[in-house]
């Protein structure tokens, strides 16, 4: 099907958080309490992320530590073109692809992408009329963790396509293949269960 | 800039699928947000997709809310400071070199003065013989460098019999009281007296290269085996039996070597060796070098590398 090009999709509704950016000019100062306060305010989104990488909570709080170092080492080459947030998640993203000697979140299963049809036969209006949220948030849980990913980032923390391009250091087009290969997905997991019960 | 009936058409009739998320998360820029509006006014296939977005969009913001694990540990914060008010690896270097030079100074002072009597003393004696037998048809300076063949070793090896001996030096039983690693002081001695005897052995053989036009290089090769080897062997003997037995092990060694020569009263020539098996040691070349170093390190080793637990 067509689609509008890929123009507009900078960030252009809000402005880089203001608060976070002054953090990070006082953290590359060298002001220690700045970066309590950044660890205060973004440390249970940091830490949430995290755990996206591994599901033991030690691991996940030693990388959010190495994430916090690069940041106060790190603080001077912040330039500002993505939010401050953006820029901490695509931090986080290194040291735990760097700790856990590992390039990317586990690739989505075989399996199931050969599950998810081409064309869409069914109105997703009928669809979604017969399941609940619970069920949706249910199919959300059997994802492949590289699209729960691109959600949490998209819907979750509201980046910009860029913004997720930076993060995950993919072109912007793998941004857009991934959101669509998780809204496939996860139509594929809804359309299953409605047969189940059938 | 306005859009031609053309562009305005094709607008309208272009799907907005993969600008969806973007429209929904609030990112996507005015222009590309009224564009997408308009196509969505009067496309059901777009809307219909775009509900199937918004439930999953609203789906990740509960399943996927940082708010359902619990926040990391309050303590964190500590870790992170301990990390950055670690020393760094250049200042850990730093620290080390340090160390060492503080250790080598404080050896330096324990060190018994005679050790670097003796070793003065036999530069002295091998320069003044450069200056005695100058005369000589020797012209190429291998009759001084034959003569340090001989009391640099037997010096060096001395020296360094007594520098790890605690029955004749209170300074290494001061030094062995300490936290220091007894490997640790060795090691500085052996540095500091092995790198004195060989500082002056080779500054007297320069300087008799550079006045007699002989090269260095085959000057230096005629002490420097027999130096090394009997250096090592006298250190281990001296860390692995007993300081006595290792200089007098060294002084046997020295002994048999020097009247297994021949013309060794007349201090002439020294050119032509006896077949001797010490003969055969005494001499420059891969594996007495590798003798040397494989006593060296057993002395090394066989120093303990903790100080011994007081009973």
């Amino acid at each position: 099907m067509a689609v509008v090009g890929v123009r507009g999709i900078g960030r252009a509704v809000d402005p880089p958080d203001e608060g976070d950016a002054l953090l990070i000019r006082r953290i590359a100062h060298g002001d220690r309490q700045a970066l309590t306060d950044l660890y205060l305010r973004h440390r249970q989104a940091l830490f949430h992320y995290l755990l996206q990488f591994t599901s033991d909570d030690g691991v996940a709080e030693e990388l959010l530590q190495d994430t916090l170092v690069a940041v106060w080492k790190n603080a001077r080459s912040y330039k500002g073109d993505a939010r401050v947030l953006a820029w901490l998640f695509g931090i986080a993203r290194r040291r735990a692809c760097k700790r856990l000697r590992r390039r990317e979140l586990p690739q989505a299963d075989l399996a199931e992408l050969e599950t998810v049809p081409a064309e869409d036969p069914e109105p997703e209006a009928a669809l979604l009329a017969s399941v609940t949220r619970a069920e949706i948030a249910a199919a959300l849980a059997q994802l492949a963790p590289q699209h729960r990913e691109a959600l949490l980032l998209a819907f979750v923390h509201e980046l910009s396509y860029a913004e997720i391009a930076a993060v995950l250091e993919v072109p912007l087009g793998t941004v857009k293949s991934r959101l669509n290969h998780a809204k496939r997905s996860l139509r594929a997991v809804l359309r299953a269960g409605e047969e189940a019960e059938q | 800039m306005t859009s031609t009936p053309q562009e305005t058409k094709q607008e309208n009739t272009a799907h907005v699928g993969d600008l969806l998320p973007a429209y929904l998360n609030g990112t996507l820029e005015a222009t590309a947000r009224s564009q997408a509006q308009r196509h969505l006014a009067h496309c059901a296939a777009c809307r219909e997709e775009l509900a199937l977005w918004m439930a999953l969009a609203a789906a990740s913001r509960e399943a996927l809310a940082p708010s359902t694990v619990a926040a990391p540990s309050p303590a964190l914060m500590e870790g992170v400071w301990a990390r950055l008010d670690a020393p760094s690896m250049p200042e850990q270097l730093a620290g080390g070199v340090w160390r060492a030079g503080r250790l080598v100074r404080s050896q330096a002072r324990l060190i018994p003065p005679g050790i670097w009597l003796a070793s003065t003393l036999a530069t002295v004696f091998c320069f003044l013989g450069f200056l005695l037998l100058g005369s000589h048809t020797h012209t190429d300076g291998a009759h001084v460098a034959a003569l340090q063949s001989l009391i640099a070793p037997l010096v060096t090896g001395l020296c360094l019999a007594f520098i790890y001996g605690p029955e004749h030096d209170a300074g290494l039983e001061v030094a062995l009281s300490t936290p220091t690693s007894p490997r640790k002081v060795l090691l500085a001695r052996l540095g500091l007296v092995f790198g004195y005897n060989f500082a002056l052995t080779t500054a007297v053989t320069l300087v008799v290269a550079l006045v007699t036009g002989g090269s260095f290089v085959a000057l230096a090769s005629l002490w420097l085996g027999p130096l090394l080897l009997l250096s090592s062997l006298s250190l281990a003997l001296s860390v692995g039996v007993s300081t006595m037995v290792a200089a007098i092990i060294a002084g046997l060694l020295w002994i048999l070597h020097l009247f297994s020569m021949p013309n060794v009263l007349l201090i002439g020539p020294f050119g032509s060796d006896s077949g001797s098996l010490l003969s055969l040691v005494w001499q420059t070349n891969p594996f007495i070098l590798a003798l040397a170093l494989a006593l060296l390190l057993l002395a090394l080793f066989s120093a303990p590398r903790r100080v011994p637990q007081q009973v």
